[in-house]
């Protein structure tokens, strides 16, 4: 049975993203993560540099050909957490609060709460958007021999990293199952007469019991399939193993690597140095003049 | 009234480079009473096909008219019209029994009934007449759905389809992953159904089954209906073995055997036809 695209599955693009090295891509999405959750100083500054990113982020998306309206449309089931988060930091008190917004009978509301839940929501839509663009262009057997390359140290520690990269590699591998399979009994569910979009909300709990269970059963019984089928094509965890694909970085990985090394430490330098941009960007202009 | 399908196309994933055509200008009517079944390889558009008849998916182009209710490209308006036509179209998905899921075979059962407006009493007496009908005995009715047998949670699942009284029912190969007697079981309930004035279209690739109980045949390929006409008819043609189609064995036999045995639709027919001649 053939579905449409699920976001976030990987697309066998051939743009210049998916080309890179997936170890690179993970160090990426690691940093610009870190860049992304990192405090700039003030608000307006903390707000220009995430404006920035974002708009990184989405020449990323851009350039890897996911779907952008399909990204906007996918960030609609998340609202609710969105929208939760927002009104959690808005009436959280903190007593560095000073400047007034609403005073709805005398529950005040500071601005700085407001932008505070602002940058909190942009750092979390960034974030999805990141781990989007990694898991769209990069292969899951990639992106477990990334992970295993990275934890490859603690073999020194006897860490059983194969295993690890195993675990995750059929993680990542089963996601996709997972999503046709929900897809599947959710049809299924529907032909039934459920309904899981509109309707009455203790209703649709219900009706999402009715895809819960089913879904995980049949997850139980493809991950005891799955065991099998290993232990059968002679699978033994700690034994030594060769590898089918072989990587090399290649001259691409090496410009991609200077270029987001740069943009980082620009981004890191910005937090160490907590400027006011504005303010800045007003003394840079006013140095020009007197000069002039 | 009855179904009718006009211009339907159907593209998954547009405009990317994974762009697949699923059907490609789809036509055909269903006469008031059929037996259906359709057949073709694997990705030749049948699975998307018949999701349509059910609302499951809309269609790109065309529509879907399932006796007066409409569905077009249209998502708005399809979805005023959606639970009317679930109600007239039952499915059956291929290993079906992994959609139970409640504590109860006989609560299971009710889900589609509830949904489709019935009362709580009104449910439950179509859910035990469901059960009766596909064969579950009145002890099962409150065992786990867990603990029956492959076969009985295929019937316990299309149990769950037929309480909620469907004019027409969809299979979508019913059979995989029973036995033979499971199999056998399976389609005499389906015969005991459409006698009951049930109209069925099975997606299939069992040919013999095709043979022994469907009225006519629905051959696609790539995305499109290549031939739609009577089973005795369908498999007389040579060519379908171009399409993958295996011709019944029993069937083969008996058109090079003998003219009069070429209605033959299984091989407990040819032994009773074989018995007459000899008396």
């Amino acid at each position: 049975m053939q579905n449409d695209f699920i976001l976030g599955n990987y697309t066998p693009y051939n743009t210049f993203i998916h080309k890179i090295d997936a170890r690179l891509k993970l160090l990426f999405t690691i940093i610009l993560m870190t860049a992304v959750f990192l405090s700039y100083g003030t608000y307006i500054t903390t707000l220009i540099v995430d404006g920035i990113l974002l708009i990184f982020i989405f020449a990323c998306i851009f350039i890897s050909r996911i779907k952008i309206l399909q990204v906007i449309k996918s960030l609609k089931y998340i609202w609710i957490t969105f929208i939760f988060v927002f009104i959690l930091n808005i009436l959280l008190p903190n007593s560095s609060f000073s400047t007034e917004a609403f005073n709805i009978n005398g529950f005040v509301i500071y601005w700085e709460a407001i932008l505070n839940a602002i940058r909190i929501l942009f750092r979390l839509i960034m974030m999805i958007l990141l781990t989007l663009i990694l898991t769209s262009t990069t292969k899951s057997t990639d992106l477990s021999y990334a992970f295993e390359f990275y934890f490859s140290p603690l073999k020194l520690f006897r860490f059983p990293v194969e295993i690890l990269a195993m675990i995750i590699s059929l993680t990542l591998r089963c996601i996709p199952l997972v999503l046709e399979e929900s897809l599947r009994i959710k049809k299924a569910q529907e032909s039934r007469g459920a309904n899981f979009i509109s309707g009455n909300i203790f209703k649709r709990i219900i009706n999402f019991v009715s895809l819960l269970v089913p879904l995980l059963l049949t997850c139980l019984d493809r991950a005891v399939d799955m065991a099998h089928v290993m232990e059968v094509r002679g699978y033994i965890p700690n034994m030594k193993r060769s590898r089918y694909h072989r990587y090399y970085f290649s001259l691409l990985d090496l410009f991609s690597f200077i270029g987001v090394i740069a943009f980082s430490c620009f981004l890191f330098y910005l937090a160490y140095m907590q400027f006011d941009l504005l303010d800045t960007l007003f003394n840079f202009t006013n140095s020009i003049t007197v000069l002039r | 009234m009855g179904i009718e399908i006009r211009n339907l196309s159907h593209i998954y994933n547009p405009k990317t480079e994974i762009e697949t055509v699923a059907l490609n200008d789809v036509s055909f009517t269903f006469k008031d009473r059929f037996f259906t079944a359709i057949v073709g390889e694997t990705g030749s558009g049948k699975t998307t096909l018949v999701q349509h008849l059910n609302g499951l998916i809309y269609p790109d182009k065309g529509e879907v008219k399932i006796d007066d209710y409409v569905l077009t490209s249209n998502k708005r308006k399809n979805k005023k019209v959606l639970l009317k036509i679930r109600k007239e179209v039952g499915f059956l998905f291929q290993f079906s029994e992994y959609q139970l899921f409640e504590s109860e075979v006989i609560k299971d059962v009710m889900f589609a009934p509830l949904n489709f407006k019935y009362s709580e009493e009104e449910a439950r007496k179509l859910a035990i007449e469901a059960l009766k009908k596909v064969g579950l005995n009145e002890d099962i009715y409150c065992k786990n759905p867990l603990d029956l047998s492959g076969g009985e949670k295929r019937r316990a699942a299309l149990a769950g389809i037929i309480a909620a009284k469907p004019k027409y029912l969809i299979l979508d190969e019913p059979t995989s992953g029973l036995d033979q007697k499971g199999k056998d079981d399976l389609y005499k309930l389906l015969l005991e159904l459409y006698n009951d004035g049930i109209n069925i279209l099975i997606v299939t690739h069992d040919m013999d089954t095709v043979l022994k109980i469907c009225d006519d045949v629905i051959l696609m390929s790539n995305g499109s209906i290549v031939k739609h006409c009577d089973t005795l008819e369908f498999f007389k043609d040579k060519q379908i073995e171009n399409y993958g189609i295996k011709i019944p064995k029993i069937f083969e036999f008996c058109n090079e055997f003998d003219k009069n045995f070429s209605n033959i639709r299984c091989l407990d027919d040819f032994i009773k036809e074989l018995k007459n001649h000899a008396k």
